[in-house]
């Protein structure tokens, strides 16, 4: 079954989405923050992260950074999440070696779609 | 200045008794009317010479009722007298106010010693007249060393001439026994001194209405330095309630949207399990959840729009596939009023390079609103391309707007009040919104509107959005898009009251890949330069020349704006004054392509100053 790992510090959308990707099919481990994340992404090797940006001390930006600085967790896809559709936003994402991004609110039929899109990638 | 002489006039009209002005005024020819302190002059110099012959001539009328043969001794002085009078006539038919002040300062001299010599000789009543000379002296002719000089020279003289004829004549005529000119003594005085207090109480008018003057210029001084602080006061405020509503409405979004996630979390596990007398209650909770999201997101976008700070993302995308969007999203919201929805779209594929989702939220929000106001009607969308524009009219058969309503209809809040709003609601969000995301575009709305048959809003937009202007690093082929900072450098601001300098500029700087944004006087150029940010400022001389100055002095006193560089354009060699305001370089005029486009590589890769000091001594050579 495949793997998603969902880092979000904030307790309603973390369920809000956890149960709806678990409806999709999906496995889903949850993260509440930036170290967390890193370390879940290092031991539970999901198949995608979907990697809220706005998280406390470290951002998503720089868990990202560390999960793909680890060559045991590089080749995990990652889909950023941030509340606002700025452009220097998508610019960091592609940056620190995201594999997509997408706004919140989240949309699940477009979320599903580059989730599935990075899948097949 | 010119401050001064309007202040100046009103202050002495309302200090002095105003009906001498007219009549005095008269005599002052217009030449000397330009110089405020020479008029002030003059017009002593009128108000003695019209005023102060009848006080001389109590003194000859006493005199020739003393003397029981009155002789030439007494006809000269009357003379001389009277000769005062027509030195207002002179003035005005002259203009020449010095020569007439010193020539009426030599008849003064002249009839007070002629008096002296034939009436009581050292002991004459006439005597204290003199007196009189060097203060009128100061009046009529001012204090310059020279004119002193002058009048020193003049009494000089004229004793001269009074010691030679009494050296002649080894004593003084005796028309009138010294002892009978007591009497006329005392008058003489008085008159002496009634005439200098009238120069005086004149004179002292002045100086007052001079210190008014001052203090009122000084009240204006103090409110001009306040208006900047007042001014910048106001913006602060207008952005922290920006910033406020960002916030607010940033706050509001987050348990709507936990609202809206879990209403259709419901949503789904109801039709899964088949509930469907839950399904219509939490589709309610659904549509007033995402009605108030759009609510929300309106405002923020507005605070965003109005703040400078909404950001356009460029797309590659066919106009079909715009519109296609736009019927997808808004076919529901119009079939609700029982309205038929027809798409016109001639050109399906005409190729945009705009920002898609703000042109279609732009066009949403037409739709839904021509939809909200026609009852089982027709919208009617037409999408095509028009002059490199494409252009979407939405027509509704629906209520119409009022003419006097249409002016205000793209104001914030501005929806139709009164009965309409009640009927129809609506917050009139979605027009002010949807107009100045156009505006972003470059482009606009037009709105047509009859009452009773219907409305027709049309927008036009550029088919493909500015590089450079609002994008500079956008990559056309519709990969990932930049940030729009606006402070990208490539906008160039141009201030220069001379719209052929500016439209001629423009040319260049956009042929060279730059955006250009002309200003055309100083106000305007502060006003735009904190809203583009522009990465460096093209500052022309502005009439009043002064004006350039202190825009300058402004832009560098501005913390947004201290850091863009300023280049002046100027007729003549200020090099040395622009840098200490704070420019960054300077060209003389008439400009010179390679040097203005040397100058701004050089100011926005901050090489500075060799190019442009040699730019500008090419140009000071040349």
């Amino acid at each position: 079954m495949t793997k998603i790992l969902l880092v979000e510090d904030n307790e309603m959308n973390r369920d809000m989405l956890g149960r709806r990707l678990l409806r999709q099919g999906f496995a889903v481990c949850f993260a509440v923050d930036g170290p967390s994340g890193v370390k879940m992404a290092a031991d539970e090797t999901p198949d995608l992260i979907l990697m809220d940006v706005a998280l406390g001390d470290m951002d998503g930006w720089e868990a990202t950074r560390l999960i793909k600085s680890n060559p045991g967790t590089r080749q995990i896809p990652i889909i950023a999440l941030t509340a606002h559709a700025l452009a220097s936003d998508r610019d960091t994402s592609v940056k620190v070696g995201c594999a997509d991004f997408d706004t919140k609110p989240v949309d699940l039929p477009r979320l599903l779609g580059k989730i599935r899109g990075c899948l097949a990638a | 200045m010119r401050i001064d002489q309007t202040l100046d006039g009103n202050s002495a009209r309302r200090l002095s008794p105003a009906m001498i002005y007219p009549i005095i005024d008269w005599f002052i020819p217009a030449s000397v009317k330009e110089n405020s302190e020479l008029q002030q002059r003059a017009r002593m110099f009128l108000i003695s010479h019209l005023f102060g012959p009848f006080l001389g001539h109590t003194i000859t009328v006493y005199l020739y009722l003393l003397d029981p043969a009155p002789n030439y001794a007494l006809w000269v002085l009357a003379a001389s007298i009277s000769l005062f009078l027509s030195f207002p006539f002179a003035l005005r038919w002259t203009g020449l106010y010095n020569t007439l002040a010193v020539l009426s300062v030599q008849n003064l001299i002249f009839a007070i010693l002629w008096g002296c010599y034939h009436y009581g000789g050292l002991s004459s009543p006439f005597l204290p007249w003199l007196l009189t000379v060097p203060l009128l002296a100061f009046f009529y002719l001012g204090s310059a060393a020279k004119q002193r000089l002058l009048v020193l020279s003049l009494i000089a003289f004229n004793f001269g001439g009074f010691y030679v004829a009494y050296a002649q004549a080894h004593h003084f005529p005796e028309h009138i026994p010294l002892s009978e000119l007591s009497g006329i003594g005392i008058i003489s005085t008085l008159c002496a001194a009634v005439y200098v207090s009238i120069m005086a109480l004149y004179y002292g008018n002045i100086v007052a209405s001079q210190s008014e003057l001052e203090r009122e210029v000084r009240r204006h001084l103090a409110t001009a330095r306040q208006l900047p602080t007042a001014k910048a006061e106001a913006e602060r405020a207008n952005k922290a309630k920006s910033e406020f509503l960002a916030k607010m409405s940033h706050e509001l979004r987050t348990p709507l949207n936990a609202v809206i996630g879990y209403s259709e979390m419901l949503l789904e596990e109801a039709e899964e399990s088949g509930a469907e007398d839950q399904t219509s209650d939490i589709k309610r909770i659904l549509t007033a959840g995402k009605h108030l999201l759009t609510l929300v997101s309106s405002v923020l976008d507005l605070s965003k729009l109005e703040a400078g700070k909404m950001e356009l993302f460029p797309e590659r995308f066919e106009l079909g596939r715009l519109i296609d969007d736009v019927q997808a999203s808004c076919q529901e919201e119009v079939a609700a009023y029982a309205n038929r929805f027809v798409i016109e779209c001639p050109d399906r594929q005409a190729i945009l390079e705009t920002d898609m989702a703000k042109l279609r939220q732009a066009i949403t929000n037409i739709v839904n609103n021509a939809a909200k106001f026609t009852r089982g009607g027709v919208v009617t969308l037409t999408a095509r391309v028009t002059n490199g524009l494409a252009e979407i009219a939405v027509r509704d058969t629906g209520v119409g707007i009022r003419r006097e309503n249409l002016t205000e209809l793209f104001q914030n809040f501005g929806e139709s009040k009164g009965a309409t709003a009640s009927k129809y609601g609506g917050t009139g969000l979605g027009l002010a919104l949807s107009k100045k995301l156009c505006r972003l575009m470059d482009g606009d709305i037009e709105v047509e509107s009859e009452m009773g048959k219907g409305s027709c809003f049309t927008i036009h937009v550029p088919l493909t959005l500015r590089t450079g202007v609002k994008d500079a690093g956008v990559e056309t082929d519709g990969g990932s898009p930049h940030a729009n900072t606006g402070d990208d450098g490539n906008t160039i601001l141009v201030i220069d009251n001379d719209q052929s300098v500016t439209s001629l500029l423009h040319q260049i700087l956009v042929k060279e890949g730059y955006h250009a944004i002309a200003a055309h006087s100083a106000e305007e150029g502060l006003a735009l330069a904190p809203a583009v940010r522009p990465g460096a400022i093209l500052l022309g001389a502005l009439l009043p020349e002064t004006d350039g100055w202190l825009v300058l002095q402004r832009l560098k006193s501005n913390d947004m704006l201290r850091s863009c560089p300023v280049i002046l354009l100027t007729a003549h060699q200020d090099a040395a004054k622009g840098r200490a305001f704070g420019a960054s370089g300077h060209l003389i005029k008439p400009i010179d392509r390679d040097q203005l486009l040397r100058a701004l590589r050089s100011v926005r890769t901050g090489t500075e100053d060799e190019d442009l000091g040699n730019a500008f001594l090419d140009r000071a050579a040349s």
